[in-house]
């Protein structure tokens, strides 16, 4: 797993990295009882504060993402199918959102839209 | 979460100076900067934790225990550096190291020895033949070297060039892996604590300003850019402190929201460094909360 | 204690030795000189000065004072550590001129007033060193040495003129060992009064 922080973007640091574990997490690339570096050495590796890779695991445990086990470390929790496809889904339609966001602003129609999702679930997948 | 160090209105006057009731604590298992400038305090703060000076009034604990009572267990267990180095100059780095590891009951011969390779101290220079930096470097050796659980730091990486460093820094991080270690690392070089600290103090004038976690201390403020035409008395409240010049003015704020509200997408808005807010906030507390480039260029 | 009296050997060894060696000079009559043992007990006064100037140079005293010690430790480590050396240096002479021949009574005698007057060298000067530094020790032995010069004339033209009343002629006369005995307890006395001062002086010190 690959984390980096940008010091010069709005996003806070710690939610760059809740976010970039999160896509990890989604896209298969960090599995079920996975290890995640503790949160000092993850601090030390980016050069940030242990408090805010400790507000970033606590988040991400709070949101169901991570598990902490006393005296072993923490890992990937346990998703049932289920919620899996839910969280998946719910980033689908956020990014969904910011879809429509853009093209507000920018004057494209809803039927323009539609149009560009229809060839674009069309097209082959780039290889 | 324990506290390691406890300053409880802690009150210090010297010939044209005051520390003047602070109060402060430091976690354990930390990174803790303190900030500020020359002469604002720093220095006697570290001074009164290891009991060198007493306070007028007020008290220090240290691991829970009261410092004057308890001295010598306490500074068993911490590592100090100052930034003036106090050694006997006609000494070997070798003797020096003898004599101070009689001292401690944890000494890791091992640990020293580790250290002196990797910086490159050569064991029978006298001291007052090594450089700055080689004291400096010499004292971080002798203060990781006997299991302290506390490392009073003032102006460590002063006199040390950029890589030396980033090669200190990482070792207090790493020294930080241990939960159970605790560093104070005051300083004016704010770019170091921007990597490692976890907290940040900020003592001017004998007074704290604040004392705070890290990112909140940096959520906490915003640097605005915009043209000079924007200010006027009320756009100008919300900030701590303000810069002009004939091409526009930089301002740092404390309230975020209200500036983005005033100005909206008219000005630019960043992320301001340790250091602006350091040197914003200073200025403002000495009175020159806003200042021309032709007064003090920043 | 001994990790205190370790640093003072690291310290101040080469000067120890650069001492020593003056003292073996004069007790030998190396060089010509009348009371090698009262030089003997300057030299260790004077390598007393050098020993202040040393903690004073540099500010080591913030070093030794953020070590796990206690004030209290510090000081009764340098009057051990002194009044060794003055030993030292007293017993060196006493050796080497009994060597070259000198009567044991004698020694003996002046070697006990050695002691003693060295006791109280480092029961009043120590103190003063701690509450003024080591530059003002200086200039107050300086001065009291161009003092003490100066009054000899002074005294000797009075033991002319009056005999100094008898007093001298009274003290010898009085038996020798409960004199001493007195004068050993009294020094004792003044060096134990003046430690409680130099410990009670230095607790107080800030750095």
């Amino acid at each position: 797993m690959n984390i980096l922080i940008s010091n010069s973007s709005k996003e806070p640091i710690y939610e760059q990295i809740k976010r970039q574990i999160k896509e990890s997490i989604l896209r298969g690339e960090l599995n079920e009882g996975d290890p995640l570096p503790s949160i000092r050495q993850l601090a030390k590796d980016l050069h940030i504060s242990v408090i805010t890779t400790k507000r970033a695991y606590d988040d991400l445990e709070h949101e169901g993402f991570l598990v902490t086990v006393v005296g072993k470390g923490t890992f990937v929790a346990g998703q049932n199918r289920e919620f899996l496809r839910e969280k998946r889904l719910r980033w689908i339609e956020e990014k969904l959102a910011e879809v429509v966001a853009e093209s507000k602003a920018l004057g494209v129609t809803l039927p323009e839209l539609i149009e560009m999702l229809k060839l674009l679930h069309e097209d082959p997948p780039n290889g | 979460m324990e506290d390691v160090v406890v300053l409880d209105q802690v009150s210090k006057s010297y010939k044209g100076f005051k520390l003047d009731r602070v109060s402060f604590a430091l976690q354990k298992g930390f990174i803790h900067g303190l900030i500020g400038r020359n002469g604002a305090g720093k220095t006697t703060t570290i001074k009164l934790m290891m009991d060198l000076v007493r306070p007028d009034e007020g008290s220090i604990r240290i691991f829970g225990l009261d410092n004057r009572r308890h001295g010598r267990e306490i500074r068993e267990r911490i590592g100090f550096v100052y930034a003036d180095n106090p050694f006997y100059d006609d000494l070997t780095v070798e003797n020096m190291k003898r004599v101070v590891a009689r001292f401690y009951k944890n000494w890791d011969e091992g640990a020293f020895q580790r250290y002196r390779k990797q910086f490159d101290l050569p064991a029978n220079k006298k001291i007052k033949h090594l450089s700055k930096g080689m004291k400096m470097k010499f004292s971080i050796a002798l203060a990781l070297s006997h299991h302290a659980d506390l490392l009073l730091m003032d102006e460590p990486t002063s006199g040390l060039d950029p890589v030396a460093r980033r090669e200190i820094l990482d070792l207090l991080t790493g020294v930080i892996q241990d939960e159970n270690k605790t560093v104070l690392f005051s300083t004016h070089i704010t770019s170091d604590l921007e990597q490692v600290a976890d907290t940040i103090t900020l003592i001017h004038d004998g007074k704290i300003r604040f004392s705070l976690p890290k990112d909140e201390v940096e959520e906490k403020y915003v640097l605005v850019k915009g043209g000079t035409d924007l200010l006027d008395p009320d756009t100008r409240r919300p900030f701590v402190g303000i810069r002009e010049t004939p091409v526009g003015f930089e301002g740092l704020s404390d309230k975020p929201e209200e500036v983005r509200a005033l100005f909206g997408d008219r000005a630019i808005y960043d992320k301001p460094t340790l250091e602006d807010i350091m040197v914003y906030t200073i200025k403002f507390a000495e009175g020159l909360g806003e200042f021309g480039h032709e007064e003090h260029p920043v | 204690m001994r990790s205190i009296l370790y640093k003072e050997f690291m310290v101040e060894r080469t000067m120890i030795l650069i001492y020593a060696a003056a003292v073996v000079l004069f007790s030998l009559r190396v060089v010509p000189i009348f009371f090698p043992l009262a030089l003997s007990v300057c030299l260790a006064a004077f390598f007393m000065f050098t020993s202040m100037v040393h903690e004073d140079m540099n500010n080591t005293h913030v070093l030794i004072n953020s070590l796990p010690v206690d004030r209290k430790t510090v000081v009764t480590a340098k009057y051990v550590f002194y009044l060794a050396v003055g030993v030292g240096f007293i017993a060196l002479d006493i050796l080497l001129e009994a060597a070259a021949g000198a009567r044991l009574p004698d020694i003996a005698r002046q070697s006990g007033l050695a002691l003693l007057g060295f006791a109280w060298f480092v029961s009043v000067f120590f103190p003063v060193y701690i509450w003024h530094g080591s530059r003002f020790v200086q200039i107050a032995v300086v001065t009291l040495f161009v003092m003490g010069a100066m009054a000899i004339p002074i005294v000797h033209h009075l033991r002319e003129k009056t005999g100094l009343w008898g007093i001298p002629d009274a003290v010898a006369s009085l038996p020798d060992a409960p004199l001493y005995g007195l004068a050993a307890a009294a020094t004792g006395l003044v060096l134990i009064a003046s430690w409680f001062l130099s410990v009670r002086l230095y607790e107080r010190k800030q750095f």
